[in-house]
């Protein structure tokens, strides 16, 4: 390597790395670099995290004494799916707690639930879903619920032939969650946040504090301070992105997938190839 | 060591600088003196290749400055009016990042030591004073060993104890067998350290001597100046009540 490249890379060297320094001396710089992204990253986790496990805060009100509402209301509140609030006991409380959003819906079995009607010879009954507007997405879903779980009772008393039936079958068990979609995202508004600190601020306040005139009157061409800043930089950026990372896996179970390993693997090959380049190697 | 030969700058309808002509020998101070916008500033930053030039030459060392601006800034250190250092950077830093920017590597403490800056090696340049700034400025402009130095109003603002010690420094400056090309506004420091003066005046060069010949020209033109003995100024008696030692912070 000639004596020019070396010197130029020795000032390149020395500048990225105080200017790294510099950085990581400055407080305000690090809270918005690494603190505010992970307050976001913490807040919007914390609100979409939960492993994609759905359950409705439901409130069952029995008017019937037979043994089948009996049983699937002790069922129901064994369940997972259904959360049921037991001090609920009248219609009155459940609309109250509706109207608050305490409760997503209301299930009411009436006095002849899971009777045997005059002239049946299996029992019957109609399950009510009350809910309230706000909450008409939930009850919809439970309403399906409840619809399937009916179904397989029915056919312990009726037995239905069903030509055509339609099965799901889940191919991978690790799929994305709603937190692993959203931290693309979050990951997005941290590298923006990264440029608040970054050569978009750095230049012109450098151009305003005199610093750029000063520096012109040495042999120091623009090239290698930019270069140097932008390696700075993109030094930062990458702690705080690894940062996010980490956080996200080891507190929000983030699914890493093949392409960020793939992709960042394509970005080493690239860099290694202009540096030798660069530098003379093969 | 400096020829600057016809020396012009126009900036719209005003000229600046006016075809001014002046040589600065080897270890040799050299001031410029002369009102606002008399052009002193702009002089120096067409021979510090910060302004281009519009007309005239301006010979550093054999090199004219015009043709080969890149090779002048390895042959000169400039000294601004105000120094300006990015914060969170501490004083060795400082002098690495500077004699980087000349692909060198020093030893920062050699350089500190030299402007008494060595206790304060590893703070922050935010925290220094006016004056500490300025004599950090100095060598941050000597790092690379060059032939010709430019200070710009190097003392403006600081206490009568820094401006002294800068003195001293300057004038080790040129021991050391660096030209010195300086501005200011305080003619008692011109008249203690200049070798020579060059007085400019709307863009022009009214006059150029040494201050004790330049003062004799005035006399010998019947100049009388108000007879007022009096062995001390107020300077001195500050001097005197506070010392002439550097201070922590000066």
């Amino acid at each position: 390597m000639s004596e020019i490249k070396y010197k130029s890379l020795y000032t390149i060297r020395t500048f990225v790395r105080i200017s790294t320094r510099r950085f990581f001396r400055d407080r305000l710089a690090l809270f918005f670099t690494f603190a505010f992204p992970l307050i976001f990253l913490f807040v919007f986790g914390g609100l979409n995290s939960g492993g994609g496990d759905v359950s409705f805060n439901v409130a069952i009100i029995n008017h019937s004494d037979s043994e089948l509402a009996t049983k699937f209301v002790s069922q129901a509140e064994e369940g997972d799916v259904l959360k049921v609030n037991k001090e609920v006991t009248t219609i009155e409380d459940a609309k109250e707690k509706m109207s608050r959003s305490e409760l997503s819906a209301t299930i009411e079995l009436p006095a002849d639930f899971g009777d045997v009607k005059d002239g049946a010879a299996y029992p019957s009954g109609e399950a009510k879903v009350l809910y309230t507007q706000n909450d008409a997405q939930a009850a919809s879903a439970l309403i399906s619920i409840l619809d399937a779980q009916f179904k397989g009772l029915n056919e312990q008393f009726v037995t239905n032939v069903t030509p055509f039936t339609v099965a799901g079958e889940q191919l991978n068990d690790r799929s994305l969650s709603a937190f692993d979609y959203m931290f693309a995202g979050l990951l997005g508004f941290a590298i923006i946040g990264m440029g608040i600190f970054g050569p978009v601020n750095v230049f012109p306040e450098l151009k305003k504090m005199g610093i750029l005139r000063r520096l012109s009157t040495t042999p120091l061409k623009v090239w290698q301070y930019f270069l140097a800043t932008m390696i700075s930089q993109a030094a930062v950026g990458l702690v705080g992105i690894a940062l996010m990372f980490a956080v996200a896996i080891a507190v929000f179970h983030l699914e890493v997938r093949t392409w960020y390993i793939h992709h960042s693997g394509n970005c080493y090959d690239s860099w290694y190839w202009i540096g030798s380049r660069w530098l003379g190697k093969e | 060591m400096v020829e600057v030969k016809n020396l012009k700058k126009r900036y719209g309808d005003k000229q600046a600088v006016n075809g001014i002509s002046f040589s600065v020998k080897k270890g040799e101070i050299f001031g410029i003196l002369g009102p606002n916008g008399a052009g002193k500033t702009t002089t120096l930053e067409m021979i510090e290749t910060l302004r281009t030039i519009d007309s005239g030459t301006v010979i550093i060392d054999g090199i004219d400055v015009k043709k080969n601006p890149n090779a002048i800034k390895y042959l000169i250190g400039v000294q601004p009016q105000t120094p300006a250092f990015q914060d969170k950077t501490k004083l060795t830093e400082v002098i690495e990042m500077f004699a980087a920017a000349y692909g060198e590597k020093v030893d920062p403490m050699e350089f500190l030591r030299d402007v008494d800056l060595e206790e304060k090696a590893n703070s922050y340049v935010e925290d220094l004073s006016g004056g500490q700034k300025q004599r950090l400025s100095i060598t941050t402009a000597l790092v690379h060993g060059p032939k010709v130095f430019f200070l710009d109003e190097p003392t403006t603002g600081l206490d009568p104890q820094a401006r002294r010690h800068l003195w001293e420094l300057i004038e080790q400056v040129r021991q050391k067998g660096i030209s010195v090309i300086m501005t200011t506004h305080y003619m008692d420091e011109a008249e203690v350290l200049c070798d020579r003066i060059a007085v400019m005046d709307n863009g022009k060069i009214v006059a150029i001597d040494t201050p004790q010949n330049l003062i004799k020209q005035l006399l010998d033109r019947g100049f009388k100046k108000k007879q007022h003995v009096q062995q001390a100024n107020l300077e001195d008696v500050f001097i005197d009540l506070t010392g002439k030692d550097l201070r922590e912070g000066a």
